[in-house]
């Protein structure tokens, strides 16, 4: 009897000395969870922010360089792609520009690429894309246009091809689309070895002059929408050979005056423009848009922060709401998740915001991120 | 002769006689010496016309002068005002970046030890001052960090998407420098904006 009480108690002592157990010294480090369609990445400064929305918490950061304006996600893989330039004293001496693959489970580098020092320092999504699953395209400035695509099954340089006149990709069918300055869009196709088969453009729909467009794209599920400075949004697609762009949708209707049924004139608002660095986000199945408006100013303003959200119900085409944001705070882009029923995310000066789309309603708020976002999936 | 006639030959008639009349009462009445000194003080005074109104618009210089003061056929040619400190500063209309005068430059020189790029976004800004139109050109001054805060400029006039890269300044445009490190933008005057048109 004795011996069984002693055995017993010494089995509680060394269940206590467990929990009493301290940390390690060294500590430990945690891998990141498996994301889902809810999960973007944030990229300010020289790093990159892997946040779950549907959380409101930074899941992990990813180390870039100085010079690393954007990323893109290839979640499927299990990775995200940056390119970025070393120089060996910080901003001097010898520079290297190279593809960056990180590893989203570790959120840690796991190889480079070298490719050519041209790579444009602009910080928008159509700056990397991965085409036909098999390539990194980095858009070339020098300022000479042009594409530096390297072959992430290989992971070496594959092939540069020419882009005069025209800047951004946005991946489809074979190959990516781009803005030209002649007013239209070119399709290039890429073989499997990297090579340009054909190119391609549609019929001229804007003029630089008078109302040029973005050359920030917001993907559709066949096409890609795209947005004037004054306003007009149309979609660009393929259709067999030919790129074909829609007739325009405004987001600034004239105001007829008229009073409502209850007799309120409802305030005019032409005097609001579009503006940001990432002015605006579609979103087909929920026929959504959403734009980042500012009062007043000319085409000059058009990267301008705005003070309002305005979201469109795309299948009646008409706005349904204007969402102010807080006094003082102000916003530069705007993102919808990709899964059916979306978050909006707006990036403010006070942080990462979350919001119901339909209905407008806030969220939450990330307070410790800045920067563009990019949707992981 | 009409009666229209007659009464013409009437009139005259009598304006004949009441002239008359009056020089021989003036006559009468003054010295042929004072009558030469009033009519040299009558022709004196004629020569004050000209400073009535009408007579001065065609006579002195505009104020201030009309239009453009002259040819302008360099920067120092260029009659300006402003603070080149300053955002509003005219030259700056299509500027985006930091003002090098705010880390060691100024409005033409680079801050010491960094690199001018060779290669520019333009812009045409108008000075209010002469009136007339610029060409501006921005070049980046690269090589090193930030150039300090407070410093930074955006005011984008005709600025453009990057594949119209010479207006657009969006761009990290340290070409030609040995780092595209971004320190700060100058804002150089490089010509007329419409040279056809201008003197």
């Amino acid at each position: 009897m004795l011996q069984r009480t002693l055995w017993s108690l010494a089995l509680l002592l060394s269940c206590g000395a467990v929990h009493a157990q301290w940390d390690t010294i060294v500590g430990d480090v945690r891998t990141v969870e498996e994301p889902d369609v809810r999960w973007v990445a944030v990229r300010g400064g020289s790093s990159a922010y892997l946040v779950d929305t549907d959380e409101g918490v930074v899941k992990g950061t990813l180390p870039l360089s100085r010079f690393s304006p954007t990323l893109v996600s290839h979640a499927s893989e299990g990775r995200i792609y940056s390119y970025g330039s070393f120089y060996s004293r910080n901003t001097y001496g010898e520079r290297t520009d190279v593809v960056l693959i990180f590893d989203i489970e570790t959120a840690s580098p796991i190889g480079e690429v070298e490719i050519p020092a041209r790579a444009a320092g602009i910080g928008h999504a159509g700056m990397i894309s991965v085409i036909n699953d098999s390539f990194v395209g980095v858009f070339n400035l020098t300022p000479a246009q042009s594409v530096s695509l390297v072959d992430i099954r290989t992971n070496a340089f594959a092939n540069e091809i020419s882009l005069a006149g025209c800047s951004s990709m946005y991946p489809i069918a074979e190959g990516f689309m781009s803005i030209c300055g002649d007013g239209t869009v070119q399709y290039i196709e890429v073989s499997n070895s990297g090579q340009e088969v054909s190119r391609v453009r549609s019929d001229s729909f804007f003029d630089l002059t008078v109302d040029p467009v973005y050359d920030y794209a917001s993907p559709a599920a066949d096409g890609y929408m795209i947005m004037s400075f004054d306003g007009y949004l149309r979609k660009a697609y393929l259709d067999g050979d030919e790129v074909i762009v829609t007739e325009a949708f405004n987001i600034n209707p004239e105001n007829d005056g008229e009073a409502d049924i209850n007799g309120v004139v409802r305030e005019p608002d032409d005097n609001w423009r579009i503006g940001g660095r990432q002015p605006f986000a579609y979103h087909d199945e929920g026929a959504l848009l959403a734009t980042v408006m500012h009062q007043g100013g000319g085409q000059e303003t058009f990267e301008k922060a705005g003070t309002e959200i305005w979201t469109f119900n795309m299948r009646t085409g008409n706005r349904g709401y204007r969402l102010k944001l807080d006094e003082g705070e102000t916003a530069s882009a705007v993102m919808f998740t990709p899964d059916a029923e979306p978050l909006m995310l707006i990036q403010t000066n006070e942080g990462l915001r979350v919001h119901d789309p339909r209905t407008g309603r806030h969220l939450r708020t990330i307070s410790s991120v800045r920067g563009s976002i990019h949707n992981l999936f | 002769m009409s009666d229209r006639q007659a009464l013409i030959a009437q009139l005259y008639k009598d304006l004949d006689a009441k002239t008359t009349g009056a020089i021989r009462f003036l006559a009468g009445r003054t010295s042929r010496r004072s009558f030469l000194g009033r009519m040299g003080v009558f022709l004196a005074g004629m020569g004050a016309l000209p400073v009535l109104p009408v007579a001065r618009a065609s006579a002195q210089t505009p104020f201030p002068p009309a239009g453009n003061a002259g040819p302008v056929e360099g920067v120092a040619d260029i009659e300006e005002m402003g603070d080149p400190q300053e955002c509003e500063y005219w030259r700056y209309c299509a500027f985006s970046g930091s003002l090098c005068s705010c880390c060691g430059g100024s409005l033409t020189q680079c801050p010491p030890g960094s690199q001018t790029a060779t290669i520019a976004w333009v812009g045409s800004c108008h000075n209010p001052t002469d009136g007339r139109d610029y060409l501006i050109s921005y070049n980046d001054c690269c090589g090193k960090g930030s150039c300090g805060s407070g410093c930074g400029c955006s005011r984008s006039e005709g600025d453009r998407p990057v594949y119209f890269p010479s207006k657009s300044n969006n761009v990290l445009w340290c070409f030609g420098s040995t780092s595209h490190a971004y320190h700060c933008t100058l804002a150089l005057v490089i010509g007329h904006a419409d040279a056809n048109a201008l003197p």
